[in-house]
């Protein structure tokens, strides 16, 4: 079994789903361990439903998924989630946010984890900031950090870098595949940024009106050239099936 | 409802405020500059009535008892000073107040909690609340005298009861508006119910908390006058009653004053509490550039 499996998931918003209005409809993927995975799609085609559900925030109409074996059913420190607006709690400054997950697992050395992982995103001297008092970068690399802290064993990471400017963006990237070569961690990354998948992932998933419409292995070695011949092609065929569908709907 | 202006404007000062960590020059003249243009409104207030009731006592317009001068009034207020009298009327105003108060916020809280946690308690209480909340508190003081008695039961419980609605509406509106990004990331930490609510959903609610109990304090300020000029013997409106009878306005003036005063420093003990409570707040309007 996979590291993480989801089977024929269905899923929509409204109470009357039977009507084939589903934001997801029969998504089927498996994630490997220690893998880096990219969820692509335009805005809207339930990437966001998708990494809910993988989280265990909401619940599928049918199907099911297993991270590590065990269905998900509820929310769980198992799986740690960066949100896009990163969510940080406001009242707390830097380390008691980071300090959160493993306080409240009673870790006595709660503080010393949070120090360490302040440490590896690059924000030592900043643990008595309050997050309003950040950059969105900043605030962003907490947000990682905070979500590392309870040491999940899968993470999952919605449009971290969405808000960030294109600087801080390729920074932050770096960044992230840094901490994922260190963690190891298995990661599910969502992302609008064809760019990006093809930059971060070990394999890209294409979602488009519901479906997964490209399952696809990026073999390129680290750290990849944005401007190689393997890179241009693997960004050409994603956007190939991002842009033009209809051919595809049609085979 | 009796809108707390100060309130209002505190909390609107707080978004205005520039979010510079070094102050410039120029903006510590600007600061220094409306600091002096407020003493001096508040000066002027004294001097033109000082002014305007000396011209009254001299060219005689009307009867001159009706409108005491400052010098008068402080005069008024040494005599009370000595007597004794003016150290007990503040005591006993400000336990009436104080005890009202805190009751009136810590059953808001309360039932502000349970309302926002249970659908079917807000279902059973808000319609009752609705009705009778635009109901003036002042008219059901002569209901608690008689089932409480002319005591201090009856006046605590007024100013409590116009103390608690404020604050059960804010405290529920805080608790509702959590943003739930936040409640899911404690989800995902491995918070369980309990601490979610202790660790999330209350401190988010707090400053709202607080912004009812600001609202609540002028309110209760207003039930406590009126409770003591109902039925009492001794407090700041008792005073003012009793100096009536007598035609005695420089005592009405006095207690008016000491009213006005004693508002301003609860309420300044209340934005105080919110300055070290909020810090996380603050620093985010003061500091928020990259560095
Ligand atoms: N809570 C909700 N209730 C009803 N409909 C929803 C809800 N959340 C999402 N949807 C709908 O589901 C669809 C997918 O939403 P989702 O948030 O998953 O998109 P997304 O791919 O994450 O988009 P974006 O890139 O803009 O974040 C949208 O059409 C949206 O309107
Ligand atoms: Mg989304």
């Amino acid at each position: 079994m996979a590291f993480v499996e989801v089977n024929s998931l269905f899923k929509s918003y409204d109470d009357s789903g039977f009507q084939g209005k589903y934001v997801l409809n029969d998504i089927n993927f498996k994630v490997e361990e220690n893998e880096f995975f990219c969820v692509i799609g335009h805005s809207g085609c339930g990437k966001s439903t998708l990494l809910n559900l993988l989280a265990g925030f909401i619940k599928p109409d049918k199907g099911e998924i297993y991270v590590n074996g065990k269905l998900v059913k509820k929310p769980s420190s198992q799986q740690g989630v960066v949100f896009q607006d990163h969510a940080l709690f406001p009242w707390y400054n830097v380390i008691e946010n980071v300090a959160f997950g493993p306080k409240i697992a009673g870790k006595k050395d709660a503080y010393d984890i949070a120090l360490r992982l302040i440490k590896m995103v690059g924000l030592e001297g900043y643990e008595k900031k309050f997050p309003n008092s950040l950059s969105g970068g900043m605030a962003q690399r907490v947000g990682i950090a905070r979500a590392l802290a309870s040491n999940p064993e899968l993470l999952l990471m919605d449009e971290p870098l969405g808000a960030l400017d294109a600087m801080t963006r390729e920074k932050m990237r770096m960044e992230i595949l840094k901490i994922w070569k260190q963690t190891k961690k298995t990661v599910v990354f969502i992302t609008h940024s064809i760019a990006e998948a093809v930059y971060l992932a070990d394999r890209v998933i294409v979602l488009k009106d519901g479906k997964i419409f490209l399952n696809q292995k990026i073999e390129m070695e680290r750290p990849r050239q944005i401007h190689s011949d393997q890179f241009l092609k693997y960004t050409k065929m994603l956007e190939k099936v991002l842009f033009d569908s209809e051919k595809l709907i049609v085979e | 409802m009796v809108f707390n202006r100060t309130a209002i404007e505190e909390t609107n000062k707080k978004f205005q405020q520039k979010p510079e960590k070094s102050v410039t020059i120029s903006q510590h003249k600007k600061k220094n500059h409306s600091r002096s243009a407020q003493s001096v409104s508040l000066i002027g207030f004294f001097v033109i009535w000082q002014v305007f009731s000396s011209l009254n006592a001299y060219f005689d317009w009307f009867n001159p008892q009706f409108f005491p001068s400052p010098l008068i009034v402080c005069r008024t207020t040494w005599g009370y000073i000595q007597d004794g009298t003016l150290i007990s009327s503040i005591s006993a105003s400000v336990i009436r107040v104080l005890s009202g108060f805190v009751l009136g916020t810590i059953v808001g809280v309360f039932l502000g909690i349970i309302m926002a946690r249970s659908k079917m308690l807000n279902d059973l209480i808000n319609p009752v609340l609705n009705m009778l909340g635009p109901i003036p508190v002042y008219a059901f003081l002569p209901i608690f005298m008689i089932w409480f008695g002319i005591s201090e039961v009856s006046k605590i419980t007024l100013i409590a009861y116009a103390t608690f609605l404020p604050v059960l509406t804010y405290t529920m509106d805080g608790i509702k508006n959590v943003n739930p990004t936040w409640i899911r990331s404690a989800m995902s930490l491995g918070a369980n119910e309990w601490q979610i609510f202790n660790k999330v959903i209350l401190r988010a609610a707090l400053p709202n908390v607080f912004i009812g109990m600001r609202i609540s304090l002028a309110l209760a300020f207003g039930a406590l006058i009126v409770a003591e000029m109902m039925g009492s013997s001794e407090g700041l409106g008792f005073i003012i009653v009793n100096a009536r009878n007598w035609f005695k306005l420089d005592d009405m003036f006095m207690s008016c004053i000491l009213i006005g005063l004693l508002y301003t420093l609860f309420n300044y003990i209340l934005i105080l509490f919110e300055k070290i409570l909020f810090r996380w707040k603050k620093d985010g309007l003061q500091s928020a550039i990259e560095r």
